[in-house]
């Protein structure tokens, strides 16, 4: 919050925010100056899935996108301790650990580019796109979650893996690129692109009205799945946490 | 020491290999894609393929990461480190080293492997070419990610800036998208920023796609830039120091 307070930080914060943006947007631009469309997906599909990933960096930023940065730091110098003597779930208290405040200009930016989009796409039941596009979201946002908890729960063993920020920083990047559109490749790595393409392009197929009910129910089960396994993981992986201080 | 933290924390390098390997290999796939959808476009007489595997060793060799420095900054380590008798800069560096020499041997190891199977390589010239110019990309990149963390003086948070430079000079880098695409206006641009020398110009060295006057010329501005990075750095730095305080807990 304190970078709201000084005014001229939040409107680096807004520059340094829209102009990432911009550079995808012209990126895409400059993609589909070349080709109508690939392999299905136009421009604005394109553009959706880039404001749906780019949504997801922000409530990401404004939620559990902390639990990357510290976690191993504290746990290195024994300051993870004092969070096991609170009364409240340790996973909820090392994920949640402060509000990314001046990445919110991300949130209002995504927004416009998916109306924008959405608004060129001229979809059919919109509202009931945008019910299913919120439960996929949520669902995205939960299997971002899980993937977080799995690397983590790493530390406890590890120690020191701050470079996790940059491996999870390049999955949740890569989900601003419509991944379902890439075919022609080996079933193998068609499987392996199958998580990448359920977190931003499987709900903002639904929100163009492309419902997929194997993709839907997929997305949803294997968000409710990984996040049962990832909590199991890391409740298992604290059992071998020995306090760094003592 | 540098050497022997890298041992210490393998898995450290693990991740940040992995994720450049994946984000890069996406964007390969992506372009296969983008390709395979307008079949008459030629990329500019070398393969795709060759061109990504080239451009993702290259970034990954010469990537620098700004968060120990801004670390430092922000939780006032920065304090110890000046009162003790070794350059800052120094340290940081020799830190990185062994990161960058592993994955310089992957990278080669990675190139010759793969050329076995597809007859892809590179001539000692070229080579030696290539080495050199990824040896000032990589400076450049160091003192970047220092200036980058430098605004931790004044920041609570410099990963944006971070996002901001690497995701803007990706367009112009020819990381996100080959060159050979980019309009004439957009490119004529990237030859006044850094980006197309750290990660373009080396792998045009390397596939051998420049004549010896442009190679002269893609030096020089290179090493234009390392001068460039490495003064403003100091200006920064030196600012920050100034008004830098640290209190002990």
């Amino acid at each position: 919050m304190s970078e709201m307070t000084n005014k001229e930080n939040f409107f680096t914060w807004i520059a340094v925010h829209s102009i990432s943006l911009l550079t995808l947007i012209i990126f895409f631009k400059l993609v589909y100056a070349n080709v109508t469309q690939i392999n299905g997906w136009s421009q604005y599909q394109s553009l959706l899935v880039l404001g749906t990933g780019t949504l997801i960096t922000g409530l990401g930023s404004l939620t559990f996108f902390s639990f990357m940065y510290g976690f191993s730091r504290e746990i290195e110098k024994g300051e993870f301790d004092f969070k096991l003597a609170k009364p409240l779930n340790i996973l909820f208290q090392s994920a949640f650990r402060w509000v990314d405040i001046e990445d919110l200009v991300v949130v209002p930016n995504a927004l416009l580019l998916i109306i924008y989009a959405v608004w060129k796409l001229q979809p059919q039941n919109l509202l009931l796109n945008i019910f299913g596009y919120l439960v996929l979201l949520t669902s995205s946002m939960l299997f971002l979650f899980s993937i977080l908890t799995l690397i983590q729960s790493l530390a406890f063993k590890f120690i020191k893996i701050n470079s996790v920020t940059d491996f999870y920083w390049s999955i949740v990047n890569i989900t601003k690129y419509p991944v379902k559109a890439i075919k022609n490749v080996s079933q193998i790595a068609l499987y392996a692109l199958v998580p990448l393409a359920i977190i931003s392009s499987v709900p903002s197929e639904v929100l163009m009205g492309k419902w997929e009910p194997a993709w839907i129910i997929g997305s949803l089960s294997l968000a409710i799945i990984s996040f049962i396994i990832s909590r199991h993981v890391f409740m298992s992986s604290l059992r071998h946490y020995s306090s760094a201080s003592s | 020491m540098g050497f022997q933290q890298f041992l210490e924390y393998r898995l450290n390098f693990v991740w940040s290999t992995a994720g450049a390997v994946i984000s890069t290999l996406i964007l390969y796939l992506f372009w296969t894609a983008i390709l395979g959808s307008n079949p008459s476009h030629i990329v500019s007489g070398f393969s795709l393929g060759n061109y990504y595997l080239l451009i993702s060793i290259i970034g990954a060799i010469t990537f620098s990461n700004f968060r120990p420095m801004a670390d430092d900054i922000w939780e006032g380590n920065l304090a110890i480190d000046l009162l003790r008798p070794y350059n800052y800069v120094f340290k940081h560096f020799l830190f990185e080293l062994p990161y960058k020499i592993t994955r310089l041997v992957l990278g080669i190891t990675l190139i010759l492997l793969i050329g076995s199977f597809t007859g892809f390589k590179i001539s000692f010239f070229n080579g030696i070419l290539l080495f050199i110019s990824v040896a000032l990309a990589t400076g450049v990149k160091f003192y970047l990610a220092f200036l980058i963390a430098g605004l931790a003086f004044w920041f609570k948070r410099v990963h944006g800036f971070n996002f901001l430079i690497f995701n803007s000079g990706a367009l112009f880098s020819g990381e996100l998208i080959p060159l050979v695409f980019l309009p004439p206006a957009i490119d004529a641009i990237s030859h006044y920023l850094p980006f197309r020398y750290l990660a373009y110009f080396p792998v045009q060295l390397g596939l051998g796609q420049l004549a010896t006057r442009q190679s002269f010329l893609g030096f020089a501005i290179l090493i234009l830039w390392l001068a460039l990075v490495v003064v403003l750095n100091k200006l920064i730095w030196a600012k920050g120091i100034a008004q830098f305080e640290a209190s002990g807990r």
